[in-house]
């Protein structure tokens, strides 16, 4: 079980877990590990410092403490055992019934366990004890049942939490039964946190008949247990301060070391499950045929989910699988790219075909993209060779692999792909904010004559919010929920416009009457949640332009919002551009947004650009066997009736990334030239590139669609 | 005509409970909708509309007030969960979320045996067979059943909820928002496949999303949804080309075209229908 490993890998919980057992192991074998009769008195050893016969000394009446120690702990022990078994097997139940069925179950046990709460333990021990003279067994029962509200509590929420999971309603429609449910999809999320709550009940059950014990309410003399040597000891404290050491010692030991148990297994519990032992440690994809590949049935490393996963966690806590890969198959790391792409624009690289070995792109791609706009001074940013690596040095893989584009002054620009592709980290890389882990690896980003990489933390965050706006993808999830709209504005604000609070309230009423908010005084005062959606994400691209950027980074602007909303978003952002004379750079996985927004589209596939062009032309002509795929599965495209148009496969992973094409494994074209070397960006028409080899221009792409439907590989 | 119905909900009503200082949330209002054996309605509109409300009701997860759901000849609207658990080998959902949906502690294997299990449809070893069978079906490997969530993308997780529902061989079953989460090359794969399962088991789906287009693609018939209440419901290709009703109209002009010459137009008209107003 990858739990215990997990567990295991914690040397100060093992060592104390060790210790409770082999603490228990010896009390439980008094009989064999103790050396003298617990109660035999010898009266001249008496009051004995450790020594060769009695290794923890003797007490007053010359008792040897060890043996003592030994069979005392059965009692306090086998106490603690009771009253942690009640507690348990009050709690653990109760609650998962109070979690599970909620409603006038859960109110009246909830009632019970805040009257039991409300009693004073102690004064309800002792009246037990004086019933049921000096009975432990008594004491320890009414402690669990005293004490078990702590587990039901934890219980209960911990249940309330799982039973809200998809699966659990996913396992309630497939016909389980509310036992199966509870006992399958529930509990195993709980064992942590009973553990805990158990270690930590077992603690405090010990200090309790340790305090019982000292005030005589224990075992009866001569008999020991750990509390009652620690009353006797406390007799002579100040003739023999020594005696009380052992008890106290072994009390705090065990107690410290279920608490360091807890704390572990509950280290254990948080952690998520990462990928099963199964997987083997070698990368999956490439052992997995290309055949298989094409019929959609990888069963490679998950790739991760949304483009930040693909690009981030996936590598980084992902998988060494992935890591591995690198070196194995992937091609050399990519400083060569960077560096032929380092010259673009000299006269001597520009030739309209690169030999095939060429890594670089063809550089009269750039110099093409460059002169089909205006004005070369209109460029406002300008990257080149851009490489995003996620990981550790060393073991490093690559999730960008050489962009070079460039956005010019009051232009739309769509990137379009899948998760994967690399499309949200190249955004964020323009402005330095990629995730954690992530790192820039090669290349240049230039906004308007300023190195982007080059630049100081105080040069870059006024580049960030000021002249560069980033828009993120769940404005919900960036809003800080204990603020209201008013004060994060208004933080936002301050740090552009240095006025009076009346002319920065004037300022943020006017960026939220920009975004089309109706009432911006109303919204001021309200928090996110009372927010929709759409209000939400115009509050986020007023964020944006509080700076008052020339260009302004959406990244996937309305991919969680409603079709209706989403069109008024985008209508938005088309009037402020033409309002403002911003440049957009729009991250998105629809096509149909960027065809409603961008005035040049970027189309990325694993990691790389593999075409790009004016949307129009792209639309008509799509000269990459990708484009073309993925503008024909769109359902608004498809024929009725007929399956639609998919591209079989997945996205290959970063690390597993191929040398030749990296579309290759799903496409219908592929020939061997397009597996043996890295193919390089080309021009294929005005303002146009592709990175195909297959391909030399949208002419390719008359006669009958090539890319037939490629729908099911279903075998009967 | 009637008895050949599969599923009948009539003059549904259904209400979250408020608590001390919230009035009660009516999410269905008076709908009704009926699904023929082997025919897909298609459930559009936005958020908040009330269309997984109604996918929830039909499967016993949501409060009804008032409303007949007739599965066949028996009103299911106020089943015994005894019934309920009957009827989940008849009735089986595919949820949105390919990541929430599937228990990340237990092996896929034993997630898609469990349903069988529960309604001892097969005995163990041969539940074992029919998961490798369905895993072949939906295009997963057979070693697939021995492997945890964590281990397959969105797709591939929700080919796995696919054969979660269908190893039950369901008359209905109810895809709510079932390729929302996933990437266009792969939403095309997984609703062709819904698609083939179709034709070839004659079941039937309720299909619920937010996207005309894809409601379109994969309906017989559409039902569009807003604030709780059916506004419209017909063939898919008259809804879709003679909208009735302007807010199926905004809905439907809400999808933007891929073409972008075509979507350009679309806006420019868009905006000089709003500009006098403003």
């Amino acid at each position: 079980m990858s739990a215990w490993r997990r567990f295991l890998r914690q040397p100060l919980a093992c060592a104390a877990a060790g210790l409770v057992v082999l603490i228990v192991l010896a009390c439980v074998l008094a009989d064999l590990t103790a050396p003298y009769d617990p109660i035999k008195q010898d009266l001249l050893a008496a009051n004995q410092l450790p020594t060769s016969a009695h290794w923890l000394g003797t007490d007053s009446l010359g008792r040897d403490i060890w043996s003592r120690l030994l069979y005392g702990g059965r009692v306090t022990l086998s106490g603690s055992v009771l009253a942690v078994s009640v507690f348990t097997a009050l709690g653990l139940p109760l609650g998962l019934i109070a979690g599970y069925r909620r409603g006038a179950v859960d109110r009246v046990l909830g009632r019970v366990v805040e009257v039991i709460f409300a009693t004073p333990v102690i004064i309800i021990l002792l009246v037990v004890l004086s019933v049921f003279s000096a009975n432990l067994s008594a004491a320890m029962i009414t402690l669990g049942v005293l004490g078990f509200g702590s587990l039901f509590r934890v219980v209960r929420a911990s249940t309330l939490a799982a039973a809200g999971e998809l699966y659990v309603k996913a396992a309630r429609a497939a016909g389980l039964s509310g036992p199966a449910v509870l006992r399958r999809h529930i509990l195993p999320n709980l064992w942590g946190q009973v553990i805990v709550q158990v270690a930590l009940f077992a603690a405090s059950a010990i200090l309790t008949e340790s305090g019982l014990a000292f005030l005589g309410f224990s075992v009866k003399p001569p008999d020991p247990s750990w509390g009652s040597m620690i009353g006797e000891a406390s007799n002579v404290l100040s003739s023999h301060p020594f005696q009380l050491l052992p008890p106290g010692v072994l009390i705090g030991l065990v107690v410290l070391s279920l608490g360091l148990v807890g704390d572990g297994v509950r280290d254990v519990a948080t952690t998520r499950r990462g990928p099963s032992p199964a997987v083997p440690a070698t990368p999956v994809a490439p052992a997995v045929p290309v055949k298989a590949v094409a019929a959609g049935a990888t069963t490679g490393p998950g790739t991760g989910s949304g483009d930040a996963a693909g690009a981030g966690q996936g590598p980084v806590s992902g998988s060494g699988q992935a890591t591995a890969a690198v070196e194995s198959d992937g091609p050399p790391a990519d400083p060569g790219l960077a560096g032929a792409l380092g010259t673009v624009g000299r006269p001597a690289r520009s030739q309209a075909l690169m030999p095939a070995e060429d890594e670089g792109d063809d550089p009269a791609v750039w110099a093409d993209q460059r002169t089909a706009g205006a004005d070369p001074a209109e460029t406002w940013l300008t990257v080149r060779g851009l490489t995003v690596e996620f990981g550790p040095p060393g073991r490093a893989v690559t999730v960008l692999s050489g962009a070079s584009f460039e956005i010019r002054a009051g232009e739309v620009l769509g990137i379009v792909g899948e998760s994967g592709s690399g499309k949200t980290v190249t955004a964020r890389a323009l402005i330095d904010l990629l995730p954690a882990g992530g790192r820039i690896a090669a290349g240049s980003v230039d906004y308007r004559g300023d190195q982007v990489r080059s630049m100081g933390p105080a040069r870059l965050n006024q580049l960030r919010g000021g002249q560069i706006g980033y828009v993120p993808q769940e404005p919900m999830t960036t809003l800080d929920p204990v603020f209201t709209i008013g004060s994060q504005l208004d933080e936002v604000v301050r740090r552009h416009d240095r006025g009076a609070k009346a002319a920065r309230r004037a300022r943020a009423l006017e960026l939220l009457d920009l975004v089309r908010l109706r009432d911006p005084a109303a919204i001021l005062r309200c928090y996110p949640h009372e927010l929709s959606g759409g209000m939400a994400q115009r509050v986020g691209i007023a964020l944006a332009l509080a700076g008052r950027p020339q260009l302004l980074i959406a990244d996937e602007p309305t991919t969680a919002l409603d079709v209706t909303v989403q069109q008024q978003v985008l209508d938005l952002l088309d009037d402020l551009r033409v309002q403002l004379g911003m440049a957009i750079l729009l991250v998105t996985h629809d096509w149909g947004v960027l065809a409603d927004l961008a005035d040049r589209a970027l189309v990325m596939y694993a990691g790389q650009i593999v075409e790009v062009g004016p949307t129009e032309a792209v639309y008509a002509t799509p000269a990459h066997p990708y484009t073309r795929a993925l503008i024909a599965a769109n359902p608004a495209t498809a024929q009725p009736g007929q399956p639609l148009p998919s591209i079989p496969g997945q996205v290959v992973p970063p690390g597993s990334w191929p040398r030749g094409c990296h579309f290759a494994d799903r496409c219908p074209l592929v020939g061997p030239a397009c597996l043996s070397d890295p193919v390089a960006l080309r021009r294929v028409g005005p303002g146009r590139a592709s990175r195909c080899l297959l391909t030399d221009g949208p002419a390719d792409w008359a006669g009958p669609a090539r890319h037939e439907s490629v729908a099911l590989e279903v075998t009967a | 005509m009637t008895e050949q119905l599969l599923l009948r909900v009539e003059r549904l009503v259904v209400e979250y409970p408020g608590g001390r200082h919230r009035a009660p949330v009516r999410a269905n209002d008076d709908v009704s909708i009926e699904i023929a054996p082997g025919e897909t309605l298609g459930l559009v509109g936005e958020s908040g509309s009330g269309k997984s409300t109604l996918g929830d009701a039909i499967l016993g997860f949501a409060p009804v007030v008032s409303g007949r759901i007739w599965f066949k000849d028996e009103d299911i609207a106020q089943a015994s969960p005894g019934r309920r658990r009957e009827l989940t080998r008849l009735i089986q959902p595919i949820f949105q979320n390919p990541f929430g949906s599937l228990n990340p502690a237990r092996t896929i294997g034993a997630t898609l045996r469990e349903g069988l299990l529960a309604h001892r449809l097969a005995s163990p070893s041969q539940a074992d067979q029919r998961v490798a069978q369905w895993l072949d079906i939906v295009g997963l490997p057979p070693e697939t059943a021995d492997r945890y969530p964590s281990d397959f993308s969105g797709g591939q997780r929700q080919r796995v909820a696919i054969a979660r529902a269908l190893i039950m061989e369901p008359e209905l079953v109810i895809c709510d928002e079932a390729v929302s989460a996933l990437d266009l090359s792969i939403q095309a794969q997984v609703l062709n496949l819904l698609s083939d399962l179709k034709r070839r088991t004659g079941l039937a789906y309720l299909f619920i999303s937010h996207d005309m287009a894809v409601v379109e693609h994969m309906s017989d018939r559409v039902a569009v949804l807003h604030h709780g209440r059916v506004v419209e419901q017909g063939p898919a290709a008259d809804i879709v080309n003679h909208p009735s009703q302007p807010y199926t109209k905004a809905l439907l002009e809400a999808v933007p075209l891929p073409d972008p010459v075509a979507q350009r137009a679309r806006r420019a008209t868009r905006k000089e229908a709003h500009e006098p107003t403003q």
